[in-house]
């Protein structure tokens, strides 16, 4: 029982931090939180589960074009509504995070009636991958969700050598630092924010496609997966992506033995209180800056 | 409070003209339906504008305004259901379950800065709904409660409770803002910093604003419990009702007062007219709310005033 629990936290918690490792790169660079995070995971997963289902597409060129549904989402995102807000409206630094979230919001509920209007608002999970199962320490678990795992851990590690040890990924790190500084460099900040947020979109649509592999998706849950994504973003600390990891981690491992040893009506819910206490007694964080 | 009377006069007198002469809608041969649309609409008009005390003043987005209508909505059904005390009396506990919840909310809340207060409210109607399926013996679940009292059974008189509640609300809130109360939430709602090195105490003034919300908030949910004779999570406790409450409150006109009646009337209209284009209708809302909030930052009261004064 306790192993189980153990391997299916791991499995779950590394979709979990990947889910998440975009949020975290998007807040850090470019200060957003963008409230519509969970529903660009759902139409990626959606696109795909349609592609791979009714149009009976090759399940890897499905997957692929489900990624890039997250891009394009991701650009969009930034095109029709972040670079309008900053651009039209001059707004103050206190006045723009309200408006952020408020646009983000209602760019969550377009995207979220566009999608049920075409496929219907209908939870939808992908077919597994590879077929079979294997013993995890002693626990049957199916080759498809250690692929899962695996995959994601190996593109948190690639996110994490592009942006330490590439030019282009330096940049990226520069502009959350001190973006000012950058275009005095002569750095087009523009062409980094829509790298930024083409990335965000891989991540985001590669997320989502596991998402809906192994929990489902649906175009009204996305707003759930988002305040997951921001729980496991707050509790790490806002903008640490070290700190992203561990509290996936948390996370993951409290619901799953929620789910476990309580009752799986009530996965959620230990977590978010643990949210709301850590948020209390340490606000930056478990591993954030102040 | 010493307000400056001569500035609020004039609208104040509109407020009453106005809702005088929407008392009377009932006996000029307005149906029943449409009245129940208005009536509908009225309470969202009070969750929109305490929702803007919050966002358009003391600069806080507040996703947790389910949260505050929902305890005021469910503690009145629970009392009355459980038959502890008459309606009038669970509409009042309803009111003040949702000031103290609410303080115990965003007393700690609103010592974090940026985005966190509206994340912790977001997760707080996230956790009550969870509580309410949990708990669904005693709450109903998802299905929600009955409530076997009434305070009126007229469609009339419920129609006027409506309206006088959304005009007490309006103008405590206008007479709110206007008074040095008022204008130094707005200080802090537009630079926290500033308003700080001045010496007031960020969160005292944002905590009172914050229990102002809460209390019109809990009444509104209340009274409309018995109006509606149930109290539903999809009603009361649910992000998307946030949603359309703020919508309505940045389509009337953030910062406004009565722009978010207009807002929440255009809304309940909206959802009538569009309900031919289905799923689209909300759809669209959203998106007259998103063109409004790039090109008219003002709301249609905004629009209002920039006819009135040509520049």
């Amino acid at each position: 029982m306790l192993t189980q629990v153990i391997v299916s936290g791991l499995l779950i918690s590394a979709i979990y931090a990947l889910a998440t490792t975009g949020f975290t790169l998007l807040y850090g660079v470019s200060g957003i939180l963008n409230l519509a995070h969970g529903t660009t995971l759902a139409a990626s997963g959606i696109a795909t589960w349609y592609l791979m289902g009714t149009a009976q597409l090759n399940p890897f060129l499905a997957i692929a074009l489900g990624i890039l549904t997250g891009v394009a989402i991701g650009l969009l995102t930034f095109v029709l509504i972040i670079r309008p807000l900053r651009t039209l409206m001059k707004l103050s630094v206190a006045d723009e995070h309200v408006f952020m979230l408020v646009a983000t919001l209602l760019w969550t509920i377009i995207l979220q009636e566009v999608l049920s209007y075409i496929f219907g608002d209908v939870p939808v999970s992908i077919p597994q991958l590879v077929p079979g199962t294997i013993e995890v320490f002693g626990v049957r678990t199916p080759v498809s969700s250690v692929l899962v795992a695996g995959l994601s851990w190996c593109v948190i590690t690639a996110l994490w050598f592009y942006v330490s040890k590439t030019r282009s990924g330096q940049t990226i790190l520069a502009a959350s630092i001190n973006p000012k500084g950058l275009i005095l460099c002569g750095v087009n900040l523009n062409a980094v924010h829509i790298v930024v947020w083409a990335i965000y979109g891989g991540l985001a649509g590669l997320a989502g496609v596991l998402v809906a592999m192994i929990l489902g998706v649906s175009p009204s849950g996305g707003l759930e997966l988002t305040a997951t994504a921001f729980s496991i973003v707050v509790l790490g600390g806002l903008g640490s992506v070290g700190g992203t990891l561990i509290a996936a981690n948390l996370i993951g491992f409290i619901e799953t033995g929620t789910a476990y040893f309580i009752s799986p009506s009530v996965r959620t819910l230990p977590a978010l209180i643990i949210l709301i206490i850590v948020l209390y007694v340490r606000p930056q964080g478990l591993f954030g800056r102040r | 409070m010493n307000v400056n009377t001569q500035s609020i006069r004039r609208p104040m007198v509109g407020l009453v003209i106005v809702s005088l002469a929407a008392a009377i809608l009932p006996y000029v041969g307005l149906q029943e339906y449409s009245l129940s649309i208005l009536t509908l609409g009225l309470f969202f008009a009070v969750y929109s504008m305490s929702w803007d005390l919050l966002f358009g003043y003391a600069g806080e987005a507040n996703f947790g305004a389910t949260f505050l209508i929902g305890t005021g909505a469910y503690t009145a059904a629970l009392m009355s259901s459980n038959g502890v005390a008459t309606p009038l009396v669970c509409v009042a506990a309803g009111a003040a379950a949702a000031v103290i919840a609410g303080a115990i909310l965003a007393f700690p809340a609103l010592r974090l800065r940026g985005p966190y207060f509206g994340l912790v409210t977001l997760v707080a109607v996230l956790i009550m709904r969870q509580l309410i399926i949990l708990f669904s013996d005693k709450t109903g679940g998802e299905i929600g409660i009955a409530v076997p009292d009434v305070i009126a059974l007229d469609s009339a008189t419920n129609f006027h409770i409506a309206l006088g509640l959304a005009a007490v609300t309006a103008s405590v809130l206008y007479f709110l803002v206007k008074s040095p109360f008022g204008l130094i939430l707005e200080a802090i709602g537009q630079d926290p910093i500033n308003a700080q090195v001045l010496g007031f105490n960020i969160v005292k003034y944002k905590l009172t604003a914050f229990c102002v919300s809460a209390f019109f908030s809990g009444l509104a949910g209340a009274l409309m419990t018995f109006y509606l004779g149930t109290a539903s999570t999809n009603v009361f406790v649910d992000a998307s009702v946030g949603v359309q409450i703020i919508i309505a409150a940045i389509v009337g006109g953030r910062r406004t007062v009565f722009g978010p009646i207009l807002g929440a009337l255009f809304m309940a209209a909206a959802s009538e007219y569009l309900r031919p284009l289905g799923s689209l209708s909300e759809l669209s809302v959203a998106l007259i709310a998103l063109i409004v909030l790039f090109f008219l930052p003002g709301g249609l009261l905004g629009l209002v005033r920039l006819a009135r004064r040509p520049s």
